[in-house]
C-alpha cells in the first residue's frame, strides 16, 4: 500500500515530458488502429441536420468557411457533411468566406465533396462559390441587400445573373439557412449579429472546441444549432448515416477522427486524476506526520 | 484644425450609423426620405468600409516589409527570421499576383489546382498549420494536468466541471452512464455536459457580453463627444 502511495505521490510533480510521451503513443496507437466510436446527434446538432431536412427543394444555403488550414481538421468534416447533406437534398450551396484564406478552404471542400461525391452536380447550378472578400462584419451588411453589391462575379469569373442557383436569390434574406463555420472573429458571430437578427434568416454554424462556450448564448434563439468542435461535426455525420443511409460512406472523416481525439482526451482525463490523487496522498501523509 | 475635421467625420458618420440601424428598412421608393438616406448609409459605408479594409492590407504588407527590412539591414536580433518572413512574403505575393500556372487575368481564379499558389497552399502553408495546431495537444494536456487540482473550492468545482465536460465529449464517459434509469437520465455524463455549457457556462457568457456591450457604447460616446483623448491623431494633441 505505502509503494502505491510512493509512486502517487511522485506524480504531483511529474516532468511534463512524460505527459508528451504518453499523449504521442496513445493518439499514434489509435490513428494507427484505426480506431473510432459510432456517435449519435445531440439535442445542438440535431435541429441544424432538420432544418435543412425541412427546408423546401431548391432553397439555396449560404456556407461560409471561416477559418484557416490550422483549425481545418476540425472545421472541414463539418463542411464536408454539411455540403453532403445539401447536395443530396438538392439545396443549391453558395460557398463564401470572410477570411483571406477562404478561397483555398472552398475549393478544398468543392474538389472533395462536390466533384469527387457528386459527378452529376454542376458548378452554378448545385452549388456557387462566391469566395472571400475584405470587410468582416461589413461585408456581412453590405450583402444583406444585394449580394451584387460586393459580388459581380464568382469565382470562376461568371457573373451572378447567370447562375441559375442564385436565380431566386437578391440579399442574404432570401437564403433558407446561412451557415457560418468559425474559427474566430469575424465569423459565426458576425453572421447572427448583421444578418440573422436583422433579416430574421435562420442562421446556424459550427466553431472550434474552445470556441463553443461563446456561441452557447445564441441558442437556440438566434441559432438554430451548433456543431461544436469534430465532436459536433461526428454528431451530423451520425444523424446523415441515420437520414441517409445508403448514400454515406461506411465511416466518415470527423468519426474516425473522433477515435484519436476520445483517447487523447482519456489520456487527460487520467492524468489530471492522477495529480489529484497524488495530492490527496501527499496531504495525508503531512497530517500524519 | 484637424484633429477637428476628423473628430466631425467621426461623429457624422457613427451617429448616421447608429441611426440607420434602429431605422426601418424602406420597402419601396415611397418609403420617407430620411428612412431611404439611412438605408443608403447603411448599404453603402458598408462597402466603403471594405473598401478601406483592402487598402489596410495592402498598409500591413507595406509596414510588414519595412519593419523586417530594417531588422535585416541593421542585423538586429533574430535578423535571419525576418529574411525568412521577407522572402516568404514576396514569393507568396509574386506567385499570386501572377497567377503562375494557373489561369491569368484579374478574374483568373486564384483556387485553380495547378496554380503555383495552390501549391504553396497545400504544401507549405496548411502543414505548417496543421503541426503547430496539432502541437496544443501536448501543451493542453501537461497544462491541463497542472491547472486542474484540488486547491480550493473554487478550483475543485473547476476540476468537477471540466472532467464532466471532457468526458462528455467522449464516448467512453457516456458509456460510464449509461447504465442510469430512466428518471436520472439527466445525469448521463453526455447530457450533463451539454447542461454544463447550456445553463451554467450561457450565464457567465451573457454577463460578459453584456459587460462588453455596455463598455462599447460607453467608448463609443466617448468618442463621438470628442471625448477620448487618443483619438484623431496624437494624444492630447
Amino acid at each position: 500500500m505505502n509503494r502505491i502511495a510512493d509512486i502517487l505521490v511522485r506524480f504531483e510533480s511529474l516532468d511534463r515530458r512524460w505527459i508528451y510521451l504518453v499523449m504521442a503513443l496513445a493518439v499514434t496507437g489509435a490513428l494507427l488502429s484505426g480506431l473510432y466510436f459510432p456517435d449519435r446527434p445531440s439535442d445542438v446538432v440535431r435541429p441544424v441536420y432538420e432544418h435543412i431536412e425541412a427546408l423546401p427543394s431548391g432553397a439555396p444555403i449560404l456556407l461560409s468557411l471561416d477559418y484557416s488550414p490550422s483549425s481545418a481538421p476540425e472545421l472541414e468534416p463539418m463542411a464536408e457533411a454539411l455540403t453532403r447533406h445539401a447536395l443530396l437534398k438538392g439545396q443549391p450551396l453558395c460557398f463564401i468566406s470572410l477570411w483571406p484564406t477562404g478561397n483555398n478552404m472552398i475549393a478544398r471542400v468543392v474538389s472533395r465533396i462536390c466533384t469527387e461525391e457528386f459527378p452529376d452536380a454542376v458548378e452554378g447550378r448545385d452549388w456557387v462559390r462566391l469566395g472571400f472578400q475584405a470587410g468582416g462584419e461589413m461585408l456581412v451588411n453590405s450583402l444583406r441587400d444585394s449580394l451584387s453589391a460586393r459580388y459581380e462575379l464568382d469565382m470562376g469569373g461568371t457573373p451572378l445573373s447567370d447562375l441559375p442557383a442564385l436565380a431566386s436569390v437578391q440579399g442574404l434574406g432570401d437564403f433558407g439557412l446561412i451557415l457560418s463555420l468559425s474559427a474566430g472573429q469575424p465569423g459565426l458571430k458576425e453572421w447572427i449579429l448583421y444578418a440573422g437578427d436583422v433579416l430574421d434568416v435562420p442562421v446556424a454554424g459550427g466553431c472550434t472546441g474552445v470556441g463553443a462556450p461563446q456561441f452557447f448564448p445564441y441558442y437556440p434563439l438566434q441559432l438554430v444549432g451548433l456543431l461544436g468542435a469534430l465532436k459536433g461535426a461526428a454528431e451530423y455525420e451520425a444523424a446523415l448515416a441515420e437520414g441517409y443511409p445508403d448514400d454515406m460512406p461506411p465511416v466518415m472523416r470527423a468519426t474516425r477522427g473522433m477515435g484519436p481525439q476520445a483517447v487523447a482526451h482519456a489520456v487527460i482525463v487520467a492524468f489530471i486524476l492522477l495529480g489529484n490523487l497524488a495530492i490527496l496522498v501527499a496531504r495525508r501523509r503531512e497530517v500524519g506526520r | 484644425m484637424r484633429r477637428r475635421i476628423t473628430q466631425i467625420i467621426l461623429s457624422t458618420v457613427a451617429l448616421l450609423l447608429i441611426a440607420s440601424a434602429f431605422a426601418t428598412r424602406p420597402s419601396g421608393d415611397d418609403a420617407p426620405v430620411l428612412t431611404r438616406l439611412l438605408a443608403f448609409c447603411d448599404q453603402h459605408f458598408s462597402v466603403w468600409f471594405s473598401v478601406l479594409a483592402v487598402f489596410a492590407f495592402t498598409l500591413g504588407g507595406v509596414n510588414l516589409m519595412k519593419t523586417h527590412w530594417r531588422k535585416v539591414r541593421d542585423r538586429a536580433a533574430d535578423w535571419r527570421y525576418s529574411l525568412i518572413t521577407l522572402v516568404s512574403f514576396v514569393t507568396v505575393l509574386v506567385v499570386g499576383l501572377a497567377k503562375f500556372g494557373g489561369p491569368p487575368g484579374l478574374q483568373g481564379d486564384v483556387t485553380a489546382p495547378d496554380g503555383w499558389l495552390t501549391g504553396i497552399f497545400e504544401t507549405v502553408l496548411s502543414p505548417l498549420h496543421a503541426t503547430l495546431y496539432a502541437l496544443l495537444a501536448f501543451y493542453i494536456s501537461s497544462a491541463s494536468f497542472r491547472a486542474f487540482r484540488i486547491r480550493s473550492t473554487a478550483s475543485t468545482i473547476l476540476l468537477a466541471s471540466a472532467l464532466i465536460v471532457l468526458l462528455g465529449r467522449i464516448p467512453f464517459g457516456a458509456t460510464m452512464t449509461a447504465w442510469l434509469p430512466a428518471p436520472l437520465t439527466f445525469l448521463r455524463m453526455e447530457d450533463l455536459s451539454l447542461w454544463i455549457l447550456k445553463v451554467p457556462n450561457t450565464a457567465g457568457q451573457r454577463a460578459i457580453m453584456i459587460g462588453i456591450a455596455l463598455g462599447v457604447v460607453a467608448m463609443a460616446m466617448r468618442l463621438i463627444m470628442g471625448a477620448e483623448k487618443g483619438q484623431g491623431g496624437r494624444s492630447g494633441e
